[in-house]
């Protein structure tokens, strides 16, 4: 591997990553992929590590560094970490709630749900789809009413990462209904609040050991003080999101991918086929000389995009392209490494096939490949 | 103060309605009610207002009472422009 945005600290973040994913996190991986299973005392040792407070601040419990470290440790978790799962849970929570409580919660809202998501005690995601909107997310029927000092929720989610284990969910709702997106408000909901409840997690083709489901508000009540943000600022806080997750999630796809292209360089010159390495028929060579390509192409949008939130910059067309190229460049070398090793490629028995499931679903999550081309696109004036 | 209203007003006529139509606006029309700005178009408008006025907006300054209206988001960048001295 190698990395040169990154500093010797970073660097060394993402050493420890590989260090501590190896030894605490992939035993037991296969197994807990087959039974669709969560890995609780994995998310403990993840907190331990600090990694949900890596950005966070001090104060609450947070190791206070910056963007590009988080980027260096994921992507030295997304190299060497079998439980994918749990990465991208670790990842939703991150991204999806406690950061934005962190960017948009009031004192009083900070101290009180940071603390236990950063200590990994508490567990968080978002909720923001629905069974009529998915990629049109804003045409959401999800309603809050505010009656006296509270909101009475009332609406169903789905497909919402970390449902079934969540403690506390960011729920998007409709407060005013004239108004379109931009009548669409945040609320922190507690699964203790009544009202909520949450199904059981659904079946999916990879990142099976992540959690997933539906969610139920049936006037569902939440007190004023946990609407995040002002009424109406619940398109930007979702925006906001969306631009830091794509901006920082994916650097577990690129360790993925540099794990991936060096095991095939590897096979590739071991696995001796009409008496010679296959690496030196040149439809194998060339295969993997584009996979280098993608992942190295990858990495300089990642690196990009993430100097720039680091540096405190809006990065809405950046974030968009990133999230686009990396992973539908995982799914193409995923896939490729499947092929490259033949039918050792397609057993349960190695990582390939696994890779593949779980890249699949990076094309869908966090705004599909097609609403990412519509974001270019609307940048450029179509 | 100036008034950046026509400066606004014409990026969004010509650049935010789409493509091939022409619209006209008063500086009181909503944004939103007349599908000019949408969630993503939002995002647009914000990246022209800080290139084109050197501002820097927080994601919690993107509120509807900023860009409902041109005249809104001429009197936000008169706030902004002031607040930076
Ligand atoms: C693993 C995983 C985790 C997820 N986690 C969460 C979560 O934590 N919280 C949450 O709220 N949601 C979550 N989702 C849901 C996800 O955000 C939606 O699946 C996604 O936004 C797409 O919505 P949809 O599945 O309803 O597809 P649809 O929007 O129905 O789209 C179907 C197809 O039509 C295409 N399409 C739709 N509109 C357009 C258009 N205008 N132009 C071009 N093509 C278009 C889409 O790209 C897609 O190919 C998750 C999904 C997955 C797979």
């Amino acid at each position: 591997m190698d990395a040169t945005t990154f500093t010797a600290e970073q660097d060394k973040f993402r050493e420890m990553a590989m260090e501590f994913a190896r030894r605490d996190l992939n035993p037991g991986a296969k197994e807990r992929e087959k039974l669709g299973k969560f890995f609780e005392e994995g998310w403990r040792k993840c907190a331990e590590f600090g990694i949900p407070g890596i950005t966070m601040p001090e104060e609450y419990g947070g190791l206070g560094l910056d963007t590009m470290t988080a980027v260096a440790t994921m992507e030295g978790l997304g190299y060497a970490c079998r439980d994918s799962g749990l990465l991208f849970s670790l990842n939703s929570h991150i991204w999806t709630c406690e950061s934005p409580i962190n960017r948009f919660g009031t004192p009083g809202q900070r101290r009180r749900y940071l603390p236990g998501l950063i200590s990994g005690e508490l567990k968080g995601g978002h909720a923001m789809t629905e069974p009529e909107a998915g990629s049109d997310a804003f045409s959401m029927r999800c309603r809050a009413e505010k009656r006296g000092d509270r909101y009475l929720l009332n609406g169903s989610k789905t497909f919402i990462t970390n449902a079934p284990i969540a403690d506390l969910l960011l729920v998007f709702a409709v407060t005013d209904g004239s108004k379109g997106f931009a009548g669409i408000s945040a609320f922190i909901v507690e699964k203790g609040f009544p009202g909520f409840s949450a199904g059981r997690p659904l079946e999916t083709m990879g990142l099976r050991t992540c959690p997933l489901g539906e969610v139920f508000l049936e006037d569902c009540e939440v007190p004023e003080e946990n609407r995040l943000g002002a009424e109406g600022s619940g398109a930007a806080i979702f925006n906001s999101e969306m631009e830091w997750e794509r901006s920082c999630l994916f650097a577990a796809h690129l360790g993925a991918m540099e794990k991936i292209l060096e095991e095939c360089v590897e096979y590739a010159r071991q696995r001796h086929q009409f008496g010679r390495a296959i690496g030196k028929c040149q439809s194998v060579s060339h295969k993997i000389a584009d996979m280098k390509l993608r992942t190295e192409l990858s990495r300089l949008m990642l690196h990009r995009v993430a100097g720039l939130k680091s540096a405190g910059r809006r990065a809405p067309l950046e974030s968009a392209m990133a999230k686009l190229f990396i992973s539908e460049s995982y799914v193409q070398n995923a896939g490729d490494a499947l092929q490259i090793h033949g039918a050792y490629g397609y057993s349960t028995e190695f990582d390939f096939e696994r890779n593949l499931r779980d890249a699949i679903a990076g094309k869908i999550y966090s705004g599909t490949s097609e609403i990412q081309r519509n974001i270019i696109a609307s940048f450029l004036g179509l | 103060m100036t008034d950046y209203t026509d400066t606004i007003r014409s990026f969004i006529e010509n650049e935010m309605a789409a493509p091939g139509t022409k619209v006209t606006l008063s500086p009181s029309d909503s944004l939103i009610d007349k599908g000019i700005v949408d969630s993503l178009g939002v995002q647009r408008l914000i990246a022209y207002l800080e290139k084109e006025f050197g501002v820097q907006i927080a994601d919690t300054e993107i509120v509807p009472e900023h860009f409902e209206t041109i005249s809104a988001v001429a009197e936000f960048i008169n706030f902004k422009l002031g607040a930076k001295g």
